[in-house]
């Protein structure tokens, strides 16, 4: 095993799907451009069950990850928050900020995927005038002069607190002076209302404020490796635990140099992320990771399930949601725990989904019985994860697949015939996919993959509902991996498959490195596998805690560091 | 005006409603529009474009145009509508080039790994150049160039580019204001509306507050510029193109904040957003077609006030209250009916009467918006604005199996006189070549394209382009590219 490879956490299934050995060296098929390398993904190494809390086979001396850093925009909210914190006197309407964009499998902060088209910057700017005429209506006690008013003195002091904390770093001499510039010439000119107004809403639309410039520290410059400036580094782990700028105490750290040592940045880690802003990061973090926004747009066949209506969908996201805090935050949040933990949070409309009883109002906590496990069996998921009129064996397959075990599937190749006929017999959609996909060479190279996971969810209807029948004939949920992954087999339901993906060492590395994915403002493809290993034994083994990954991700020397290299 | 084939909501109204509700001012004679008011006697016309997307192809034989009565098949001139837009199309069908066997051959020539399949060819449709990455644009789109070049090296319009999601549908990845950098369209009617508002609301004070808005510009774009050139030393290369893309959308907004306001200009009521905006349920009609139509009144008058002259229009899938159709239309479908098909054979198939009423849909969303610009009196007596624009009817691909060949192209308006419209254009298929069918290989001989190759849609393009005024020869790949579409013209 090599210590140092590509590392391509959306591993491709495409050459599986022809039959060959899966996720290597098939030219022109990579899940994004990595110069050629080969694919590496997850590889089960030996071919054999690794020890269940063995992390891995990188070498110990393998050299640390450190990789690019595309120049990242702060998401909106990260922006709302800051806004927020800067001016914490003022009650600032949200403004309407641009909806945000992300490739599939990453995340809103992906540095390289945020365009400034003309509307954004546009967005940013109508934002940063309503902040600014906010500020110049309250006068002076909105910039902290004291009164009688010494108009000079007070825009000159306002300025450099102002341009420290939005910048996140002191302003250098030259900032200073455009900025107390341009406050001393529109005061000339328009007042001082008016000059502050303009300097707050410059500092609003400056790079320094809406992207983290992240340049490094310039030590001897002979390495590629710089070590980020301390500014930098807390405004990284600011953003990451808080979505938000560095504190108060955050920044002495960063303004005595205390942070770039590891106790100090330990310390405040752990501070951070026992702060009540990082229950949102991490809620964040699920709704991207788990694609939850897909529920606000779910729709189902009127039809086929009356029952169904705006307050179900929006039961089903509320509880997923629920879940997911309960989880993370009361029931120890370790990754098995997410996918085997038996507790689901109901209300009147969900009560029959799951069929238990609810009380009258709000959210209950209930227990599942033996028909149900952890987030696969959330009826909110299985929802999502299906059609308007039938469940999906595909979308689920593919989901366990891209989501939990990070190996990309491929859409169908142009001029694929995928037609699903309509059946002329009562059928399940078990039956359905089958009778197609086992025909079909083309289709069953993949489906075999995907359809193999799915099937396990067969008892579930488009709704979440438990079934043992469909169109009058029994269900079937026996389930096959052949994914050429440690967990491939048999297996029977979604319990079953809960128990082998929580146990499998692919997804417990997908999960961390979504996590050190989204720590990092980067897409999974520039992640490398060993660093991935190390945050997992940072973290503690093969069943982290989302918590302890969070911390190993910033205590990892890539998150301290710059490859000028890279960048 | 025809009022025949007015939609629903435009037929209750008389002319001067319909105005109203367009935004165009209605007192005195309707002579022209707010903007050529506000101009000097005999400016020239500005040319609009409206960039029309909508899902899934199209109904192949159905949609073609076919022979006129007594003859076996249709020219250039003698021709008619194929049954699937007859009942909708036919009172502008002078006004309409439907044009066959144009393939996004820029597909074929991309070995860059597929990704989603709807996602590689939307990337393809308006740029048809290699992909980035599978789902990443490698080049600008041609509405995102041409706003930009119209407002180069000033704005001359107040937004370069409109762009609007009449559903909110998820991504489609329609427009690119450059490699690697997405543009977003605008879902929400009500944002949308006040977006717009901004631009046309008067100035509070006289010329004096103009002036002093001017000067507050200047001293902030200009410490604005100070700071973007010192962030650009030490970054990659990457990073330095996003903030040269920010730079050039900050130097463009403070150029455009600088026009003066269209206050001529008068909206659609705002209510009317606002209505829209609040419809949550997605399987609604009502949805649909109220989404559509605030969208599409506020394109027509962003465009009658000279606000911009490039607008796209994105329709997504629509639901089983219009259809009919209670399962998943693409899966159950969609690809269905797919394949080379007679019309017979088509009209014989299970998802035929659906996908009409699919298709019927787009096409009727298609001449509301005709009929909103034909309803704007215009430059000569007797002219309109139509006859000022073009509308590019595009899919990303020709049917719903995901073939990229045979797009079912349909212009409408004759932008300025440049295109000659009332005909059907049907361009002779090829063998292709070995390289087009290099990407057949890719997956060991599993995806067959079709064995033949008609023009490939860069030509379009570059045609498109040029009917806005920019003299260009070549668009998105040059391998695939060799000039403007002939006949267009």
């Amino acid at each position: 095993m090599s210590t140092t490879r590509s590392f391509v956490a959306l591993s491709i299934l495409w050459s599986a799907c022809s039959g060959r050995v899966v996720g290597k060296d098939h030219p022109g098929q990579g899940g994004d451009n990595n110069g050629g390398q080969g694919q590496g993904g997850f590889d089960n190494p030996q071919g054999g069950q690794e020890g269940a809390d063995e992390v891995g086979h990188c070498a110990k001396d393998a050299p640390a990850f450190v990789g690019p850093a595309p120049i990242a925009r702060l998401t909106n909210v990260q922006y709302q928050n800051t806004v927020r914190s800067l001016f914490p006197s003022l009650a600032l309407s949200t403004a309407t900020l641009p909806k945000e964009t992300r490739r599939p499998g990453g995340f809103f902060n992906q540095g390289d995927a945020q365009n400034p088209s003309p509307e954004v910057v546009e967005r940013f700017h109508e934002s940063a005038e309503d902040v600014a005429a906010a500020v110049a209506a309250k006068l002076p006690s909105s910039v902290g002069c004291p009164i009688p008013l010494d108009e000079m003195a007070c825009g000159n002091t306002y300025v450099k607190s102002l341009l420290e904390q939005a910048f996140r770093r002191p302003a250098s001499g030259e900032e200073l002076t455009r900025y107390r510039g341009l406050f001393a010439t529109a005061r000339t000119e328009f007042g001082f209302a008016e000059a502050i107004a303009l300097v707050v809403q410059t500092t609003l639309e400056s790079p320094h404020f809406l992207y983290r410039v992240e340049k490094g520290e310039n030590i001897g410059g002979a390495g590629a490796i710089a070590p980020l400036a301390a500014h930098e580094l807390a405004a990284r782990l600011s953003y990451f635990l808080t979505n938000n700028m560095p504190d108060l105490e955050l920044t002495n750290a960063a303004k005595s140099g205390a942070l770039l040592k590891e106790e100090e940045l330990a310390k405040q880690a752990e501070r951070l992320l026992g702060s009540a802003p990082a229950r949102t990061v991490v809620a964040d973090f699920q709704d991207q990771w788990l694609e939850l926004d897909s529920l606000d747009n779910l729709s189902k066949s009127a039809k086929l399930y009356p029952e169904f209506n705006e307050a179900l969908k929006a039961s089903y996201k509320i509880s997923l949601r629920k879940f997911l805090d309960y989880q993370t935050w009361e029931s120890g949040g370790t990754w098995r725990g997410l996918l085997t933990d038996k507790t689901a949070f109901v209300d009147k409309g969900l009560a029959k989904v799951y069929e238990v009883n609810s009380a009258e109002t709000g959210l209950q906590k209930v227990m599942l019985d033996s028909r149900r496990t952890g987030l696969l069996s959330q009826a909110g998921l299985l929802a999502a994860l299906a059609h308007v009129d039938v469940d999906s064996p595909t979308k689920r397959g593919v989901f366990v697949l891209e989501n939990l075990l990070c190996q990309h599937v491929p859409e169908p190749p142009p001029n694929t015939n995928t037609v699903v006929p309509t059946p002329d017999k009562p059928m399940t959609m078990r039956q359905r996919m089958e009778d197609i996909h086992s025909a079909a060479g083309d289709c069953k190279a993949c489906h075999q993959l995907i359809d193999g996971i799915g099937f396990g969810f067969s008892n579930f209807d488009s709704l979440g509902r438990y079934r043992t029948q469909e169109n009058g004939i029994p269900t079937d949920d026996s389930g096959r991996i052949v994914a050429d992954l440690s967990i491939d087999g048999e297996f029977r339901g979604v319990v079953e498959l809960s128990e082998k993906v929580a146990a499998s060492r692919e997804g417990t590395l997908c999960y961390a490195s979504q996590v050190l994915a989204y720590g990092r403002s980067l897409a999974q493809s520039d992640l490398d596998e060993c660093a991935v290993e190390r945050i997992l034994q940072t973290a503690g083994g093969m069943n982290p805690s989302i918590q302890n990954l969070m911390l190993a991700v910033t205590s990892s020397e890539g998150f301290r560091s710059l490859d000028k290299s890279k960048l | 005006m025809k009022s025949s084939t007015l939609s629903h909501l435009q037929m209750s109204l008389g002319r001067r409603a319909l105005m109203r509700n367009l935004g165009i001012a209605t007192a005195g004679a309707l002579t022209g529009t707010a903007w050529e008011k506000a101009q000097a006697a005999g400016s020239k016309r500005p040319t609009r474009i409206i960039f029309f997307y909508t899902e899934n192809g199209t109904l192949q034989s159905s949609w073609k145009p076919g022979p006129v009565a007594g003859k076996s098949a249709p020219t250039e001139t003698d021709w008619e509508l194929g049954e699937l837009h007859a009942p909708i199309l036919k009172d502008h069908k002078k006004d309409l080039i439907y044009i066959e066997n144009v393939d996004l051959i820029s597909t074929d020539l991309d070995l860059t790994p597929f990704g989603g399949s709807h996602q590689r060819m939307q990337v393809h449709m308006l740029n048809g150049a290699q992909r980035l990455k599978p789902e990443v644009a490698g080049a600008a789109t041609i509405n995102e160039f041409i706003g930009k070049q119209l407002n180069t090296p000033n704005a001359v319009t107040a937004f370069p580019t409109l762009e609007y999601s009449t559903s909110n549908y998820g991504d489609q990845l329609v427009s690119w204001s450059g490699p690697g950098l997405y543009v977003q369209p605008q879902y929400n009617p009500l944002v949308a509306y006040e977006r717009i508002f901004k631009m046309i609301s008067p100035p509070s004070g006289g010329a004096a507050e103009t002036a002093k808005a001017a000067r507050k510009r200047k001293l902030m774009f200009d410490t604005l510029r100070a700071d973007f050139s010192s962030v650009q030393s030490g970054l990659s290369n990457q990073s330095k193109a996003k903030i040269e893309a920010h730079i050039s959308s900050i130097t463009d907004l403070e150029s455009r904040l600088g026009l003066s306001k269209a206050a001529y200009c008068s909206p659609p009521p705002r209510q009317d957003a606002v209505a829209a905006s609040s419809l949550k349920d997605q399987s609604a009609r009502k949805y649909w077609d109220d989404n559509a139509d605030i969208f599409m009144r506020m394109a027509t008058m962003a465009l009658s006030c000279d606000l911009t002259r490039v607008v796209t229009l994105q329709f997504g899938t629509p639901p089983e209250s219009i259809t009919g159709y209670a399962g998943d239309i693409h899966l159950g479908q969609v690809h269905n009916t797919a394949g080379d098909r007679s019309l017979a054979e088509l009209r014989s198939m299970p998802g035929y009467e659906t996908m009409t009423r699919y298709h019927r849909w787009y096409a009727q969303q298609f001449a509301n918006l005709i009929n909103m610009l034909k309803a704007i009196p215009e430059g000569e007596p007797g002219q309109t604005m139509f006859d000022h624009t073009v509308i590019y009817w595009f899919s990303p691909m020709g049917q719903g199996n995901h073939d990229p060949h045979q797009m079912p192209y349909v212009l409408a308006g004759s932008a300025n006189g440049y295109f000659r419209t009332g005909r059907h254009l049907n361009f002779p298929r090829r063998p292709a070549s070995a390289e087009e069918k290099a990407i057949d290989k890719l997956d060991g001989d599993k995806v067959q394209t079709p064995t033949t190759r008609g023009v490939p849609h860069n030509n379009l393009l570059v045609s498109l382009v040029n009917s806005m005024g920019i003299p260009i020869t070549t668009y998105g790949n040059p391998k695939c590219c060799t000039g403007p579409l002939e006949g267009l013209r």
